[in-house]
């Protein structure tokens, strides 16, 4: 997916909840392309533009299982604490 | 490895940065135009859509800037950007960069050319294999005069027997120019310096030889076959390094010699210029008697064992020396004893430097000096350049620069300064190398190892970071933190005194150093002063031409025959026209003779073995006092029958004769005598004293000999056959007059070189050159902390009255009389000055004790020189601050309220 299309997806899957900043989308992907964590390569558009397409590479799907249970663990957490309120 | 790769990326990107921005621009556009597009489809007009997009996207370029700064390269970038903009500040303003980098550059340069020096002779390690292991052993005889240092034969062979600490030791002969010997044989006849070892010298150096062998024990024992070594600088001269010289012959002094090696072509000998040849010393322990100490020695250390403990070792062996060898007839066992021989060893390395050490640190002081005042003013250059660009600073900072920024960019401009002070300062430190090399006393000890080499190269880089930060600092410290607000139009009122402190301070460091510097000068000057007025006992050395003769026994056996022949040069030299007297002496002032013996008066009793002190022993012709100009204040000069008759006559000097007789008059009629089975012989002159250690000793006590003499040293007969032969004539010194002198000696004896061809005032000069090399040396260093003082001064001056124009104006418009501007101009310059010359004051009274061991006949603290140079120093830098104050003065009011 390229850019534009990361944004949508975010916003359609979380049914509008969550709006980022879009272009704070850009760092996040050069960040992530410094790590390795995703790879871009140019292609064309459906509506012919030139655009740059990130892909998730295999240490990329490491860090994200990383950040996943990171993330659950913290989740988890807040869960409990506000339920033993 | 992940790093790896990481870094490769970040890497690629750094190659490929303009490709990365564009690409990133692109990505944001499309992104931003598919917004657009999206936006509009849900019915926005294309104005509204636009800013909608926009607006969800978020400020593209600071995610821009931070997307490029995730890739890590922004501190490159950001030098890079500021080496640029300080390249094209500095373009711009071509004055102050000039002046900028060439204080620095003479500053920098000197600073490197004295560390050169420094380096090459006193911290460089000598150039053979762990030289730290290398030491010089000597014996002292402590109770007769701890200032002489030798070696004995039978030192060396119970060192080497039983020594606990030496791997192993080595001595050698003495190399003064006597030691020349006439190697003949090819086209003609020649003098090269010649080196005498055991063959334990060469092993404890190390030094494998290039061609063949290096001495073996059996070369040593006395009737082995006779063998020579060559060095590279003879074998290429004389045999055109042809491989073949080994096993050829040559004929040494008469002799036939076996070469069997050639050194290497980077070997030296300790520091011995010149040296040809190295001929085994075949002692000979049957006939080896004590206290002959004509040799140095020279061991290698145990790998475990350090100087003191080697010092107890010889101190240990010494009294087994006495014990196992027999004394020289006329000498007793007892006298030995109690001249009390103790070892004295040396790092190698210490005696061949010698205690150059100090005058080379005083000069690098000094220089030093010279390099901080130097960047004193570079940073009171770019403190007003700073504050100049005020406006600019401001402006930076309040459109987001961070302080570390603006500091950053001021530190690359300053250096770029550096740099190019440094780049310019290594060619002066060339230049000026040379110079110094060519200016340096003769004597200082290895000149060959000085040049600019690595050690150099990491003191320069070491000292331009630190002269880079030192006024590079300065700027920064005050303006970086710059956060005032913008004034309008830049309209001031002039400057407060607050500005003015670091600029200040910077100024009275600059006089403090200068006024340290000058007093050293001063000292050195009155010094020098002394010394030259010191009578040195001879008079008028720069007629006296000298040159040296040997007559071999090869070419006359006969020992009396030897002293017709020199008569005969004597005669034939004094027929030349414009010569007034010719005389000849076993040595001349100055000229490193050290012959020394006891001296035994017949009128005076010794306790049973005491030995007499030592004196100075010289054999001379009649007419050699005469010649040099030394007054006869009694009795009569040598005649040349008192030396073909051999009769038993001696002259005295002076202060010898007053020192056993009270009047030089009393002294005549006296015996003397050198060992105690001598004849006697009469005193029938004495003389006056010459200073032969130099102008800053006393004179040594002298005693003249005829220069044949029977029963001398236990010895039938005594002939001096190497001479000194002196010329008075105005004509000393030009190379017309040494080719008739040639004639005349050849004349004679067609077989003689001649050697040392030297004025006897080069000899004078040279005894007072390490003297003369530290006055020039702190003398320019002085010069130039006067001038960058000075400018520096006037610098500051200048630009505060330019600064306050507008108050003078003021002041003048309201009343101000022309004086009274001037005193408030001078009276600012004169309230730096004080402060200056007060904290020199104090830094000279605490430093010149260091100069004391170079000092003569003027104490470290003499008041007369510093009271002379702080009024001297006080009315250059009021003469500096005279004239923007004159400028000052000649402010029109209303042009100055009116100027902004």
């Amino acid at each position: 997916m390229h850019g534009y299309e990361v944004a949508n997806s975010i916003q359609r899957i979380s049914d509008d909840i969550l709006e980022v900043e879009e272009g704070s989308l850009y760092p996040a992907l050069q960040r992530m392309l410094i790590k390795g964590w995703v790879t871009a390569k140019w292609g064309t558009t459906a509506g012919n533009r030139r655009a740059r397409y990130y892909q998730l590479t295999a240490a990329g799907r490491k860090q994200l299982d990383v950040e996943m249970s990171q993330f659950e663990r913290v989740i988890g957490a807040i869960t409990r604490v506000i339920e033993a309120v | 490895m992940n790093w790896l790769r990481e870094f490769a990326r970040r890497l690629r990107m750094l190659i490929h940065r303009r490709e990365f921005d564009a690409d990133l621009e692109e990505e944001m556009r499309l992104h931003l135009e598919l917004r657009e597009q999206e936006q509009l489809q849900s019915g926005m007009t294309a104005y509204y859509a636009q800013a909608a997009a926009r607006r969800r996207f978020g400020n593209a370029t600071y995610l821009k800037e931070e997307s490029r700064i995730a890739w890590g390269w922004e501190w490159f970038e950001n030098v890079a950007q500021d080496v640029r903009y300080g390249l094209r500040m500095l373009r711009k303003s071509p004055g102050f960069a000039v002046v900028a980098v060439l204080t620095l550059a003479v500053g920098i340069g000197a600073t490197i050319a004295i560390f050169s020096v420094l380096d090459g002779v006193v911290l460089k390690p000598l150039s053979y294999p762990q030289p730290e292991q290398l030491v010089g052993v000597e014996v002292t005889p402590l109770a007769l005069d701890p200032s002489l240092r030798g070696m004995a034969a039978e030192d060396y062979f119970v060192f080497r027997d039983q020594s606990r600490t030496f791997q192993d030791i080595g001595i050698y002969a003495g190399t003064d120019t006597d030691r020349d010997v006439n190697v003949t044989g090819f086209a003609e006849p020649e003098r090269v310096h010649a080196l005498d070892v055991t063959h334990g010298v060469l092993s404890v150096l190390a030094i494998p030889p290039m061609l063949g062998r290096i001495f073996s024990p059996s070369d040593d024992s006395p009737g082995a076959p006779r063998t020579a070594i060559l060095t590279y600088g003879y074998w290429q001269r004389k045999f055109s390094a042809n491989p073949s010289a080994i096993g050829k012959t040559i004929i040494v002094d008469g002799m036939a010699r076996q070469i069997i090696g050639v050194l290497p072509r980077n070997f030296r000998f300790l520091d011995m210029q010149d040296l040809g040849l190295i001929l085994p010393l075949q002692l000979d322990r049957n006939k080896t008697y004590l206290a002959n100490f004509s040799y140095f020695g020279i061991a290698r250390l145990n790998a475990g064992s350090t100087l003191s403990q080697a010092s107890a070792d010889v101190a240990r062996m010494l009294p087994i020396t006495l014990d196992t060898f027999p004394p020289p007839p006329g000498l007793s066992l007892d006298f030995l004893q109690k001249a009390h021989l103790a070892p004295n060893l040396l790092p190698l390395k210490q005696e061949v430097v010698g205690n150059v050490g100090l005058l080379l640190w005083v000069l690098m002081g000094g220089l030093g000096m010279v390099l901080l005042i130097a960047c004193a003013n570079v940073a009171n250059l770019l403190l007003v350049r700073t504050e100049g660009r005020q406006h600019e600073l401001a402006l930076r900072a309040a459109l987001g620069a961070s302080r570390r920024r603006i500091a950053a960019q001021l530190l690359c401009e300053s250096a770029i300064i550096g740099l190019l002070g440094s780049i310019f300062g290594l060619g002066v430190a060339c230049a000026a190398l040379r110079f110094l090399v060519a200016l340096a006393p003769s004597g200082l000890p290895r000149i060959s190892d000085i040049g600019v080499n690595l050690p150099v190269l990491q003191f320069t880089l070491g000292i331009t970071l630190f002269t880079t930060l030192l006024f590079g600092l300065i700027p920064v410290l005050k303006h970086a933190g710059v956060r005032a607000s913008v004034p309008e139009g830049g309209r001031t009122l002039g400057l407060s005194r607050e500005r003015h402190r670091a600029r200040n301070f910077l100024v009275t460091v600059q006089v403090a150093l200068a006024l340290v510097l000058l007093i050293c000068s001063g000292l050195m000057i009155r010094t020098f002063r002394v010394l030259t007025h010191i009578n040195p006992g001879f008079a008028r050395p720069a007629e006296l031409q000298t040159f040296r003769i040997s007559i071999p026994d090869s070419d006359v056996p006969d020992d009396a025959s030897v002293p017709r022949i020199q008569q005969q040069i004597q005669d034939k030299l004094a027929a030349i026209p414009g010569v007034s007297s010719v005389g000849f002496s076993s040595a001349v002032p100055m000229d490193g003779d050290s012959r020394f013996d006891n001296v035994f008066a017949a009128d005076r009793t010794y306790a049973q073995g005491a030995p007499p002190p030592l004196r100075h022993l010289l054999f001379v012709s009649p007419g050699y006092f005469h010649t040099l100009g030394i007054p006869l204040i009694a009795g009569r000069d040598l005649t040349w029958a008192d030396t073909y008759n051999r009769v038993p006559v001696a002259l005295i000097s002076e202060n010898l004769a007053r020192e056993y007789w009270r009047t030089p008059g009393e002294a005549l009629g006296k015996r003397i005598r050198i060992t105690t089975v001598d004849d006697w012989r009469q005193i029938i002159g004495v003389v006056g004293d010459v200073r032969d250690d130099g102008m800053d000793k006393p004179a040594r006590t002298d005693v003249y000999w005829p220069t044949l003499l029977a029963k001398f040293q236990s010895r039938p007969l005594h002939a001096q056959r190497h001479v000194t032969f002196v010329v008075r004539s105005p004509l000393a010194g030009s190379a017309s007059f040494m080719n008739q002198i040639r004639q005349a000696v050849w004349s004679v004896d067609a077989n003689l070189p001649l050697a040392s061809v030297y004025t006897l005032n080069y000899f004078y000069t040279r005894s007072m050159a390490r003297t003369s090399f530290t006055l020039v040396m702190l003398g320019i260093a002085a010069a130039m902390a006067l001038l960058l003082g000075t400018v520096g001064l006037y610098g500051v001056i200048a630009y505060s009255v330019s600064q306050r124009t507008r108050e003078i104006g003021i002041r003048m418009a309201i009343g101000a009389q022309r004086r009274d501007v001037m005193s408030l101009v001078l009276g600012e310059g004169m309230f730096v000055i004080l402060i200056g010359l007060g904290v020199g004051l104090a830094g000279s009274l605490a430093s010149t004790r260091f100069l004391s061991s170079l000092l003569f006949g003027v104490t470290a603290t003499d008041p007369l020189t510093f009271a002379g140079v702080i009024i001297l120093l006080a009315i250059i830098a009021l003469a500096a601050c005279y004239i923007p104050a004159r400028r000052a003065v000649r402010v029109d009011p209303l042009v100055a309220l009116r100027y902004e």
